[in-house]
């Protein structure tokens, strides 16, 4: 890809800018569709229509109206608010989201960085969301916010467990965590004969791994039915609460990012990655692209559906969850696909 | 342990229930009606805007008592005896005119308690509900088609027929006051002096002059009893004649 920019690209810089916007590109794209997407299945599960008006066909549009809308709306910093603080947090949260996709492999031809720890470098960044959550919720000087703030702390640190124990159940299959590495591992005609060779289908644990995950995911971007840091029923919009304007957007941005990193992570991860399902067959570098961002979008709108689906859960019940299932089982599945793997 | 094994089983199973519960409302058709192109169709007796068809009111203005808001508003000005207001379509003569017919539509209840009262039906529930407006005052309907010239050249007529009665009520108790003082003047001269004089012999001239009946007009008390005669005659001859055709109605009713 580098090399494919720098045969029309002048200089080094640029060629570097390039290089890295590109998920950028990809990101902003996807998010005005998927917020559109959002509430088109918001509305077709609730027997709606969505927006309908806006750009003609079905409202195709809304979301950059509403971008529009949201740029000219006033930066509001509250009175009493730190304000180094509140301005900094949704950047920091979104640079956070941003630079986790370095490590993604978005087709044979293109990942940010190849670096070795790929998987690890994706955790350990995300991280920085909270940190800029509870950046925002304590800055803001609000009940609300910090209660927000506070719980999603809780969440996440609670949430890194069994999202990390999945991840290494699959890491002790691959032997690196390196994505690009996994994903060619995952490069093969068939399993069984049928199956593509994605690790999904690997063991019979890998699919309850998969499926912790992506519980597991689902709680690491806030999600329905995890969303308590924003709840926007019973905490006003949580940590978000004194945002308006395009800082609420980045936020939002940030939330849809998070799925779209979350879910092209578990794509890799367990779905063969930039791999085509029918094995040689669509492949290629720009297929490649396409495959992932296809999986990609359906996890995404798996997340969606589960979202107009299952009601929140409670702060206690969030941690039952994670504490008394989800953390043992993963480490029970754990143990189990190492003696898989030691057995065949 | 089996109690958490059980637990994640009715989770799962829940959710899934749930997903195909939500999956397939997904491609179920939406309820939506988009609304300012598609129009639900409306029940038959919606109530939604009032209506008032200004031809066949004929102001009696039972719908303003009936209203529980006072949101109807009606002013009326007698007709004088020389207009004819017409009938209303369902046969009912007009003998008012409406010159102010107003409904509050900002206080209007949505009741429809005024439609039933009225004798004319001219007050009606419409299928309009697309009225909103920036100024209350907007929503204030007016119904009556008159001009302010009409409704002033209205009320002054009545104000001259009126004073012409009174003028005219005036000079009739004015005549029989004078004739009452004629009478007794003509009793007194004739006490004094029987076999009267000038007095003794008008008054006898108005007698004869009465029991003729009509035609002699001119000045003085002679021609006012004249004219009181004649009005009175006229009664008489009016009420029997309605008097016949009562009872040749019951007659032909028989």
């Amino acid at each position: 890809m580098q090399q494919f920019l720098e045969s029309f690209l002048p200089a080094g810089p640029l060629v570097v800018f390039v290089f890295s916007i590109i998920p950028l590109m990809i990101i902003l794209v996807y998010a005005l569709f998927a917020i559109w997407l959002e509430r088109k299945v918001a509305g077709h599960i609730q027997d709606r229509l969505g927006p309908m008006v806006t750009g003609g066909w079905h409202g195709w549009s809304q979301t950059i109206a509403d971008l529009l809308k949201m740029i000219q709306k006033e930066d509001i910093v509250p009175a009493k608010a730190d304000r180094f603080l509140f301005k900094m947090a949704p950047f920091i949260a979104f640079a956070a989201s941003y630079a986790a996709f370095v490590a993604i492999p978005f087709s044979s031809g293109y990942i940010g960085s190849m670096i070795d720890i790929g998987v690890f470098y994706i955790v350990a960044i995300t991280s920085l969301l909270s940190v800029s959550i509870i950046m925002a919720g304590w800055a803001s000087n609000n009940k609300w916010s910090l209660l927000g703030a506070m719980r999603t702390a809780a969440q996440t640190v609670s949430y890194e467990v069994p999202t990390v124990v999945t991840i290494l159940s699959v890491i002790i299959v691959t032997g690196t965590l390196n994505l690009m590495e996994v994903t060619e591992m995952q490069t093969g005609n068939a399993f069984l004969g049928f199956l593509p060779n994605w690790l999904i289908f690997h063991s019979p644990f890998m699919v309850i791994a998969f499926v912790l995950f992506f519980i597991a995911s689902l709680a690491e971007s806030h999600r329905v039915p995890f969303d308590l840091p924003e709840s926007e029923s019973e905490l006003v919009g949580g940590y978000q609460t004194e945002y308006s304007g395009m800082r609420w957007g980045l936020f939002m941005l940030t939330e849809y990012a998070d799925m779209l990193l979350l879910s092209l992570v578990g794509a890799t991860l367990f779905f063969g990655g930039w791999n085509s399902p029918f094995g040689s067959f669509m492949d290629g570098p720009v297929w490649g692209a396409f495959w992932m961002l296809l999986k990609g979008m359906l996890l995404v709108f798996v997340m969606m559906w589960l979202r107009w689906t299952l009601p929140r859960l409670r702060v206690d019940q969030l941690m039952n969850l994670c504490w008394k299932y989800l953390i043992p089982l993963s480490f029970v599945n754990l143990v189990l696909i190492a003696l898989w793997e030691l057995i065949f | 342990m089996v109690k958490a094994l059980t637990d994640i089983y009715t989770t799962f199973k829940s959710i899934f229930t749930g997903m195909g519960i939500t999956f397939r409302h997904l491609f179920t058709r939406s309820v939506t009606v988009q609304y300012p192109q598609q129009r639900d169709v409306l029940p038959e007796r919606v109530r939604l805007k009032l209506h008032v068809n200004i031809d066949d009111c004929i102001g009696c203005r039972l719908c303003e008592r009936a209203c529980p808001v006072e949101c109807i508003e009606i002013g009326t000005i007698k007709s004088t005896d020389d207009d004819d207001l017409g009938e209303t379509s369902t046969g009912h003569k007009k003998r008012l005119w409406v010159d102010q017919f107003d409904i509050d539509m900002a206080k209007c209840c949505y009741c429809e308690l005024c439609v039933h009262p009225c004798p004319t039906d001219c007050i009606t529930m419409v299928e309009d509900y697309e009225y909103s407006a920036y100024d209350r005052n907007d929503l204030i309907l007016s119904f009556s088609d008159m001009t302010p010239e009409q409704i002033e050249e209205a009320g002054r007529k009545l104000e001259e027929e009126e004073e012409a009665k009174r003028r005219k009520k005036e000079e009739a108790m004015l005549a029989r006051k004078k004739k009452e003082e004629a009478k007794a003047a003509a009793g007194e001269a004739g006490g004094e002096k029987p076999a009267g004089g000038g007095t003794g012999e008008a008054s006898k001239d108005s007698d004869a002059e009465s029991s003729r009946g009509a035609d002699a007009s001119g000045s003085g008390d002679a021609d006012s009893d004249a004219e009181k005669a004649a009005r009175r005659a006229e009664r008489e001859a009016r009420r029997a004649a309605r008097k016949a055709e009562r009872e040749a109605k019951k007659k032909s009713e028989d």
